[in-house]
């Protein structure tokens, strides 16, 4: 007679999931248990006196300004685009939907590399907020354009027909429902500032980021690396439960669909030309010059030195990196998913959001907690091919999540359960349903990983096992070394492995709005 | 031989407030019955306990005469041969319609498409859908794809759980009536959950009703509709009219006059019941009522009236007659005996 199992259902495997979903989340606590642990080892008042110097206070404001600049322009810029991509009649819109969002595909060490190659007077506070804002808006841009096609056009009318006009309707009704993913946006983009190192380097703009890097490259000085990284940290926390604050209410106001009209584009009229010059005019900053400058660069360090086999080993490696990464990643990130998708507990969802904090964190302060923790208690491991993939784990958890926990959705128990009464067992049911349903996402979400990785700069550098050169560290060291021509081709393979990610991105957006 | 027996089965989700409460039901072999209650009496997860996709807390579940869930048996639904048809009908989105219906079936069938063939013949279904996907298909065709897939391995016991819900008035009728013919072609004994009453009593020989994680009433459609076992189960299986009598000699005197009477009360304050197609509005010496008012739905009508000095309320649903123009005076009559209850307390 077949055993008695457990009681109920929801029982089942519970404790099980949890243990299965544990190494993701441990990981991707190890950055922020390092920095609590040196702000208690060190005390308030050590703590004090490695902060308290001018440089500190120059970094701050550097940091706070660029940051703030920076969200604000990229709102705007991020906000203009959609609204006249998504709900005028700009001619062109279909292409400037994805050419609006193609600069993610250029990381911003390559369009920084890609303006300071033409001129050096993009170097400052200008020039960065420049740079930055014209690599990240698409960051505000997707998500609002997004909400933009998502909005029901009913309201809109309700609004007009009650007397107001366009840019009171706009100002009164559109905005305010545009809120939640103009400020996620916004926080991402601030997320995304405060860990952002090549760029900023590049630009001879030091924030805490850039200046953590050079301690730690000068000095090898722990405390004061440590001690910048702590208010780094704090930074990213604030920005992150700014965010987290926000997503509840988000998720719930997308439930619920319907069969929905689709806006009426405002006619542009006269205004044509200069909306159509200022949309333009942005995709030529943000794509053209980078992209017309690597050309250049290309053109002319071919003809004198073009180092195919140095290419092809350092894209070989780049590769190899990033497919181990995708596939750990996926592995460790499934349970967890499973868990806050299938269990709906509590405890699976401070688990889900751990792995978020984990990852909000810059990754010169996942380099530097590897460092520190390989250092003490696990030297074999410093400065090895697992650390380096412990890093991207920590850093690129949540890409893999999001679209496991989409495709989990795909596959409701309610299917496993008419499987179950069809005579399949539960290893049956993993085969022949569960996972062929879920496939898809999680190779969307393997390959956003993949493709992370291949542009990834900071943790690279400092984690990567001496002689073991990607095409961003490739890239860096030749930029580094003023070599434009010669740091072109790594920088185009960047760009080119990069592109299928974006329009996976712009595809992932149209989706979820449909 | 029963294919289905439950005895004693109980269940409950949070404490103190049982989702079923010691039910027990056999469902002959080769008969449908529908299982009818309100939403939230159970009937769900008196079908999911079946299924094997819950444990009760207590009671045994008998399937073809083997003990699948009881104190010391446990058999899973894989093994249970007992197919189950969701409400979405739940197909496989990745498979195409000949795959969904070759699911349950053994591996080296599933290539062969005869079998599904006749499947797809045996729900109605033209055999040009062999390669579409589901969401290639109308809500309609979805659920007899999911009924094919069903039977396909041939169980025991279908389990259909508000399969018509999602279906709009017109499907509704036509699937329902095509399902239940396949069932019948299949010799499949099954249990039909709904909380459409029409559904119950019009598509299975016999009609369990379901009421706060209890069995009310089992028993043969016209059977329950004409002797309900009390008031509450009269009014979910159709519209009553409820009017208070005092019972003598076999008559109930009410509002209506005099009326011959059936039921558990012999004599003294009783209720009585009767059904609104049972009211006459022109009878020879009846009581006289005023119209109130008319709603006319084509193929019958429903009279509201005002009944007497007490202006009783009371609706009636003629056929075939034109009906009264509002504000006329008619003359009422009952059509048939009553059904006595007790006086309501």
């Amino acid at each position: 007679m077949p055993r008695a199992g457990r009681r109920l259902r929801a029982a089942r495997g519970g404790a099980g999931g949890i243990a299965l979903a544990l190494p993701a989340v441990l990981l991707t606590l190890i950055p922020l248990g390092f920095v609590l642990q040196f702000t208690v080892d060190v005390g308030p008042a050590e703590l004090y006196r490695l902060l308290d110097r001018p440089r500190t206070g120059e970094l701050l404001s550097n940091t706070i300004r660029l940051t703030a600049s920076a969200m604000a322009a990229s709102a705007v810029i991020g906000v203009g685009a959609a609204w006249a991509v998504e709900r005028t009649s700009l001619p062109g819109r279909r292409t400037f939907t994805v050419l609006l969002a193609a600069p993610l595909a250029v990381p911003a060490f390559v369009n920084s590399y890609g303006w300071s190659s033409l001129t050096s007077s993009v170097e400052g506070f200008g020039g960065a907020l420049l740079i930055v804002t014209l690599s990240y808006y698409p960051l505000v841009y997707l998500p609002v354009a997004a909400a933009l096609r998502g909005l029901d056009p009913a309201l809109e009318d309700s609004a007009r027909a009650l007397g107001l006009g366009p840019m009171a309707t706009f100002r009164r009704v559109v905005l305010p429902q545009l809120r939640p993913a103009l400020l996620g946006g916004s926080l991402l983009v601030g997320l995304h500032l405060l860990a952002e190192f090549g760029a900023l380097a590049n630009l001879r703009f030091p924030t805490f980021t850039t200046a953590i890097y050079d301690q730690y490259q000068s000095t090898f000085n722990g405390p004061q690396a440590s001690a910048l990284a702590s208010v780094l940290v704090l930074g990213c926390l604030v920005l992150l439960m700014a965010d987290l604050r926000l997503r509840g209410p988000r998720q719930l106001a997308r439930v619920g669909s319907g069969a929905q009209r689709t806006a009426s584009p405002v006619r542009l009229g006269a205004t044509t030309l200069p909306v159509l010059a200022a949309v333009t005019g942005l995709v030529v900053l943000a794509l053209g010059v980078p992209l017309g400058s690597l050309t250049r660069w290309l053109i002319a360090g071919s003809s004198t030195a073009f180092p195919l086999g140095d290419l092809v080993s350092t894209a070989g490696t780049s590769l190899l990196l990033a497919a181990l990464a995708a596939a750990v990643t996926s592995l460790l990130a499934l349970p967890v998913a499973w868990l806050v998708g299938r269990r709906r507990s509590i405890l699976g969802t401070v688990l889900e959001r751990a792995t978020y904090i984990g990852s909000a964190l810059p990754g010169i302060v996942v380099a530097l907690a590897l460092i520190a923790i390989t250092v003490r208690h696990a030297r074999p491991l410093y400065q090895t091919t697992t650390m380096l993939v412990t890093a991207y784990v920590i850093l690129y958890v949540p890409r893999a999540l999001i679209s496991q926990r989409a495709a989990l959705a795909q596959a409701p128990p309610l299917l496993d359960d008419v499987a179950a009464s069809l005579g399949a067992g539960p290893l049956t049911r993993l085969r022949r349903v569960t996972l062929p349903l879920m496939a898809p996402g999680v190779g969307a979400g393997a390959a956003l990983v993949f493709l992370a990785v291949v542009t990834e700069l900071t943790s690279t550098l400092l984690l990567a096992p001496t002689g073991t050169r990607t095409l961003a560290t490739a890239f860096w060291s030749q930029t580094g070394d003023l070599n434009y021509g010669a740091a072109a081709p790594y920088a185009a393979l960047m760009v080119l492995l990069s592109l299928p990610a974006t329009l996976l991105l712009t595809g992932v957006g149209r989706h979820r709005a449909r | 031989m029963s294919a289905l027996t439950i005895t004693g089965l109980s269940m409950r989700f949070e404490p103190g407030r049982p989702v079923l409460d010691d039910v027990a039901l056999a469902v002959a072999d080769q008969t449908m019955l529908s299982v009818l209650g309100p939403s939230g009496c159970g009937k769900t997860t008196l079908l999911r306990l079946i299924a094997g996709f819950l444990r009760p807390e207590a009671g045994t579940i008998a399937i073809a005469g083997q003990t699948v869930t009881g104190d010391r048996a446990w058999v899973p639904s894989q093994r249970r041969r007992v197919g189950y048809v969701a409400q979405e009908g739940a197909l496989f989105p990745h498979l195409d319609v000949a795959a969904n219906v070759a699911f349950g079936l053994p591996r080296a069938q599933r290539r062969a498409r005869s079998r599904v063939r006749e499947l797809l013949a045996l729900v109605e279904l033209d055999e040009d859908l062999m390669d579409r996907y589901p969401h290639q298909l109308s809500g309609g065709q979805q659920q007899r794809v999911a009924l094919a897939r069903t039977l396909a391995p041939r169980p025991s016991l279908v389990l259909l759980d508000e399969p018509f819900a999602a279906l709009d008035a017109h499907l509704r009728v036509q699937t329902g009536r095509a399902v239940l013919r396949a069932l019948r072609a299949a010799e499949a004994t099954a249990i039909l959950v709904t909380h459409d009453q029409a559904e119950a009593l019009s598509l299975t020989d016999a009609v369990a009703v379901m009421r706060d994680g209890r069995i009310a009433q089992v028993g043969a459609p016209a059977n329950v509709y004409a002797a309900p076992g009390d008031l509450g189960i009269a009014g979910f299986v159709g519209e009553a009219i409820i009017l208070p009598a005092h019972v003598a000699d076999g008559r109930a005197h009410c509002a209506l006059g005099s009326l011959t009477a059936t039921g558990s009360v012999a004599a003294g304050p009783a209720q009585v019941l009767i059904r609104p197609e049972h009211l006459i509005l022109d009878a020879p010496d009846g009581v006289p009522a005023h119209v109130r008012d008319v709603t006319f739905y084509g193929h019958d009508a429903v009279v509201d009236l005002d009944l007497g000095p007490d202006d009783v309320r009371l609706s009636a649903r003629v056929v075939g007659s034109p009906a009264p123009a509002p504000g006329s005076r008619v003359s009422i009559g009952v059509h048939g005996p009553v059904r006595t209850f007790p006086a309501a307390a």
